[in-house]
């Protein structure tokens, strides 16, 4: 009886309390956004997350396709937009559905190791050394506009400031070939690695008028805002292939395998390929990228 | 500076991205301010007036971790959800479910830290007079409440505008992804480094005066 009392004296206090039903207002209104929140986590429909380099992101890429492929299949897609050796080690601990990125050796070792499964070559554009107008003079002898090692040996040489992605991206795993090649371990003081997204590394190269190795795509889509141009065009050793890679099931759990192989073969499609190959025309005249696709 | 009235443009030009953005910010940063200041009030009153073995240590530690680097937060966060983590299995990782985790992290600290620094100096003296008078404990919660609000309000602001302008935590644990875990402070950092400036400084008009009315609003609520 008593017991009963004490609880309808708490009931009434409780109730009456002025700062209580505040709080228990405002808890509510909380509770009820934090259940619409986990409802909209969890009925809508599972996800599939793509971990995606920078400059597919930067170039414009995926806000053009992704919606298409949403649409076409209701499927919702994420996308982590990270340097390529970010988005292989989300692969490896099966954080991500799937990988789409350009950094073809990693991705060859990637399935070697049994994390991948399959790897389809999508498209490919170019990477290009662009740097600000007052230093197109040093590159104009020898054949440095469209050797890339030239241009590279010319850099070292005259200790010209040069911004490294670093960060294990496709960009970044490029340029480090080309070091390689060169035998040059760039230890200058006018080197610099930043560790940024593409788009990040060429605001800077920008603003501290440097030099820096940059895919068409982003290069393309931010020319306007920039006072770089491209120093060097070279068709043969600067390429820049990008792959879907997918992974390998038994790997990690809770993968989204059929969304992934959905959009593996969307992207395969003759009509989205040619679409690939008219991505940017009307906004720049030219292609952005250049269809490989095959199924 | 055309980059600030292409900012004040964008601002009034409905775009829903830019609402999306602003209204996840806000209910992801006050989800996390109340969980906190629940854990932290309790936690901040008890030690403040109950005594217990290790109480030192505890508030020592409750000390040391207001000042956790919010992005060291988030990849201890992003350990612990990752697939391979302890906690995979609910795929936590890249959802603002595990912004909150982490910005619960942030602020607990910080407001228990405050509440307990003035239950501590005037929390014994509010207690003995309500037992004295014949309160039960709800009485004396409530009572002790009302007393120090000015405090716990403070305390509670606090925790939000440390919530709401990190950017370090939410980055890593929620992957700044498009409709999804972007945030105001992620935002910004991402038009900056695509050089989208009018992007950047409309979003950062947004969450200064968000801050500054917060603060200003709750201030004015606990003086009466």
């Amino acid at each position: 009886m008593k017991k009963l009392q004490r609880g309808l004296r708490l009931l009434v206090i409780i109730s009456t309390n002025k700062y209580i039903k505040w709080l228990i207002l405002v808890a509510t209104g909380l509770v009820i956004t934090m259940v619409i929140i986990l409802c909209l986590n969890h009925t809508s429909r599972d996800p599939l997350v793509i971990a995606a380099g920078t400059t597919l992101e930067n170039s414009g890429f995926l806000d053009h396709f992704i919606p298409i492929f949403e649409e076409a299949y209701g499927i919702d897609v994420e996308i982590i937009s990270v340097g390529s050796g970010q988005a292989i080690e989300l692969a490896k601990n099966g954080d991500v559905d799937l990988l789409f990125i350009h950094s073809p050796d990693a991705e060859i070792q990637f399935v070697k190791e049994g994390f991948g499964i399959l790897r389809q070559i999508i498209m490919h554009n170019n990477f290009y050394l662009v740097g600000p107008k007052s230093m197109v003079g040093e590159f104009e002898d020898s054949n440095a506009t469209s050797n890339i090692y030239s241009a590279f040996q010319k850099i070292h040489d005259a200790h010209l400031p040069f911004l490294s992605r670093g960060d294990y991206s496709g960009t970044h795993i490029k340029e480090l070939e080309i070091w390689t090649h060169l035998n040059i371990l760039p230890d200058d003081k006018t080197y610099s690695s930043i560790g940024k997204g593409m788009s990040s590394v060429l605001e800077m190269a920008n603003e501290l008028g440097g030099l820096t190795l940059v895919d068409r795509g982003t290069f393309l889509m931010m020319k306007s805002q920039l006072n770089l141009q491209i120093i060097t065009r070279d068709d043969v050793h600067l390429i820049n292939q990008y792959s879907v890679v997918s992974l390998n099931p038994s790997v990690n759990q809770n993968l989204n395998v059929k969304a992934a192989d959905q959009f593996m073969n969307w992207l395969l499609n003759e009509k989205i390929q040619k679409e690939i190959g008219e991505f940017g025309v009307d906004q720049y005249g030219e292609a952005v990228y250049f269809p490989d696709g095959v199924k | 500076m055309d980059g600030i009235v292409e900012a004040f443009r964008l601002l009034f030009s409905f775009d829903p991205e830019i609402y999306e953005v602003i209204g996840l910010s806000i209910v992801v940063s006050l989800i996390a301010t109340l969980l906190s200041s629940i854990i932290g009030i309790v936690f901040g009153v008890v030690l403040g007036v109950k005594s217990f073995p290790f109480k030192k240590w505890i508030i020592n530690i409750n000390y040391a971790f207001m000042g956790l680097p919010p992005i060291v937060v988030g990849l201890f966060v992003l350990l612990v959800i990752s697939n391979k983590g302890p906690m995979g299995r609910f795929e936590l990782l890249f959802t603002p479910i595990a912004m909150i985790i982490a910005q619960v992290f942030l602020v607990t600290p910080i407001i228990s830290a405050l509440v307990y620094g003035t239950v501590k100096n005037n929390g014994i003296r509010i207690i003995e007079l309500c037992r004295t008078l014949g309160g039960t404990p709800i009485d004396v919660l409530i009572l002790l409440l009302k007393e120090l609000k000015q405090t716990i309000l403070i305390a509670i602001t606090t925790g939000f505008g440390r919530a709401i302008s990190e950017v370090g935590a939410v980055m890593i644990v929620g992957g700044n992804i498009k409709h999804s875990t972007r945030v105001m402070t992620t935002y910004i950092a991402l038009n900056n480094s695509m050089g989208d400036y009018s992007k950047s400084i409309a979003m950062g008009i947004v969450l200064l005066l968000l801050a500054v009315f917060v603060n200003t609003f709750v201030h004015k609520m606990a003086e009466e």
